[in-house]
């Protein structure tokens, strides 16, 4: 099958790395106005589990980048499908989750003439203390 | 050697009969000691070394130790992602399908009912499950724990619910069945 | 912040542990608020070094969220949190032992780490005054046996009552006074001594 983990082809020679993507995606779904903050996933944490692991690793405390997004790309390799998990609050989180799947569209649209075939949202926490509460 | 090897006629006890325990009992209290200790050598001996404790272990119990800082937010960082292998119920059908989890959508309940007005509930076990068929609706299950005299207000829980659920996370009730559990102390 | 409700201060531990099972983790971070301190001061001073402190506290408490539905009495939270960090400490401190066959070495060790509680950022003054007599109790606790310092430790530090300790190290009340009284014989003796 083509495609799997490689890049996607957006034109003629031109291909584009899924971590690209995901970098896009992020950046989309962290300007939505209600997302708290994209949450790792299992995978990425595995390896932060060992305590002189996660120590050794301090510039891990800054999220990476892509943790809580996962790109695929789709069979034929002309389009991705894209997951984000994230951490909702202060706005509904069913519209949040509405416009995170549109602004990730128009994102990866625009930025890098990738076309997403579905763009799947979970969304693990609802916070419930206002933000200047919770410092 | 004195307080605990051959010489004692009996386990914690002194060779003049008496009981290490009660003497370290009589220095904690900080209770003067009677005749018989004042005078007596092996409890004199037996004294001394109880009080270097008692004074030690003072000090010791009122050290502060404190939990690394980094030690709650990588437990905590693990309890999440455990969290989240959960069920979810879905908010978002189509292309651009959406899903919260139960365990968050549960909070939300909880919050609702321990922020209702008058401060007297608190929320426990709740449980929530999709309406089958259907999207954005849910079927809920909430312990909630009274406390005080007057009778709760559960017409106005019901909505207060229905309207948190609402805003916070777009899902609507179908049913919602509230089990009431009186509190013993505030 | 993330985790669900803001649960407040007042609530009792049974509430939290009920919703802790639940899958509550606001509940469950409370629990671990009001309770890491604890737990890792009794394994700080139960293995004396706190890089390993910081490990058995962990695993208790991802023990203790992966299994808090088994919890028979919610209320008895606190007590079960020790149980977990009892038998981890025990783990490490036997775990260390099998490692070590050169008991000349082990020793010093042993007490030398033993003085690693962090007071080190206290009132010069008052350390050299009291500290010197809390060192030389650490040393002993580190000379006892440890299921005599786990005992000691629960009764004096953390203020347990017989029957919570009984709970705890999974004995008889009876069996904890008799290690209780050995482990205050052994450590006024030290103390004396230092004296």
């Amino acid at each position: 099958m083509p495609g799997g983990d490689g890049a996607v082809r957006v034109a003629e020679g031109v291909l584009v790395e899924p971590r690209a993507v995901a970098r896009v995606a992020a950046s989309a779904t962290r300007g939505v106005g209600g997302v708290v903050s994209l949450e790792p996933t299992l995978v990425g944490l595995v390896a932060e589990l060992g305590r002189r692991v996660a120590d050794a690793a301090t510039g891990r405390e800054a999220a990476d980048p892509v943790d809580g997004v996962r790109v695929e790309v789709c069979p034929g390799g002309h389009s991705v499908a894209v997951r984000v998990a994230l951490s909702v609050g202060g706005r509904c989180a069913r519209e949040v989750a509405a416009d995170v799947a549109g602004a990730t569209r128009d994102a990866l649209e625009r930025q890098l003439g990738v076309r997403a075939d579905r763009v799947e949202v979970s969304v693990v926490d609802v916070a419930l203390i206002p933000p200047e509460a919770a410092r | 050697m004195a307080l605990n090897r051959g010489r004692l006629a009996r386990p914690g006890r002194l060779p003049c009969g008496r009981n290490v325990d009660a003497l370290w009992e009589q220095v904690r209290s900080g209770a003067a000691p009677d005749e018989h200790v004042s005078s007596c050598p092996h409890c004199r001996t037996a004294l001394e070394g109880l009080r270097a404790l008692d004074a030690a272990t003072r000090d010791l119990a009122h050290e502060e130790v404190t939990a690394p800082p980094g030690l709650l937010e990588r437990i905590m960082r693990v309890v999440r992602t455990e969290a989240r292998r959960g069920a979810t119920v879905p908010l978002v059908v189509g292309p651009d399908p959406a899903h919260v989890s139960t365990a968050a959508v549960a909070a939300v309940v909880r919050f609702a009912v321990d922020t209702a007005p008058g401060g007297r509930l608190r929320a426990r076990r709740c449980r929530v499950q999709p309406a089958a068929g259907t999207v954005d609706v849910l079927d809920v299950t909430v312990e909630v724990v009274a406390f005080g005299e007057t009778e709760p207000d559960l017409d106005g829980l019901r909505r207060r619910i229905g309207s948190v659920l609402a805003a916070h996370v777009g899902l609507r009730l179908r049913e919602l069945r509230l089990d009431l559990v009186r509190g013993e102390n505030p | 912040m993330a985790g669900g409700g803001p649960v407040t201060a007042d609530v009792d531990d049974g509430t939290l542990a009920i919703r802790a099972a639940d899958g509550d983790v606001a509940a469950f971070e409370m629990l671990l608020r009001r309770y890491s301190d604890r737990v890792f001061g009794l394994a700080l001073r139960m293995v004396g070094d706190r890089g390993e402190a910081e490990d058995i506290a962990q695993e208790v408490f991802v023990t203790a969220w992966r299994r808090m539905a088994e919890l028979a009495d919610p209320g008895a939270v606190r007590t079960w949190l020790f149980r977990i960090a009892h038998r981890q400490c025990l783990g490490v401190l036997r775990r260390r032992r099998d490692r070590r066959t050169d008991p000349v070495e082990a020793l010093p060790e042993t007490a030398g780490t033993a003085v690693g509680v962090g007071t080190a950022a206290g009132d010069p003054a008052r350390l050299a005054e009291a500290g010197a007599g809390v060192e030389a109790l650490r040393r002993a606790l580190a000379g006892l046996p440890p299921s005599q310092r786990a005992v000691w430790l629960l009764a004096e530090v953390d203020g347990l009552s017989y029957a919570e300790i009984a709970a705890v190290v999974g004995s008889s009340e009876q069996a904890v006074r008799g290690r209780l009284s050995r482990a205050r014989a052994r450590l006024a003796e030290v103390m004396r001594a230092w004296r």
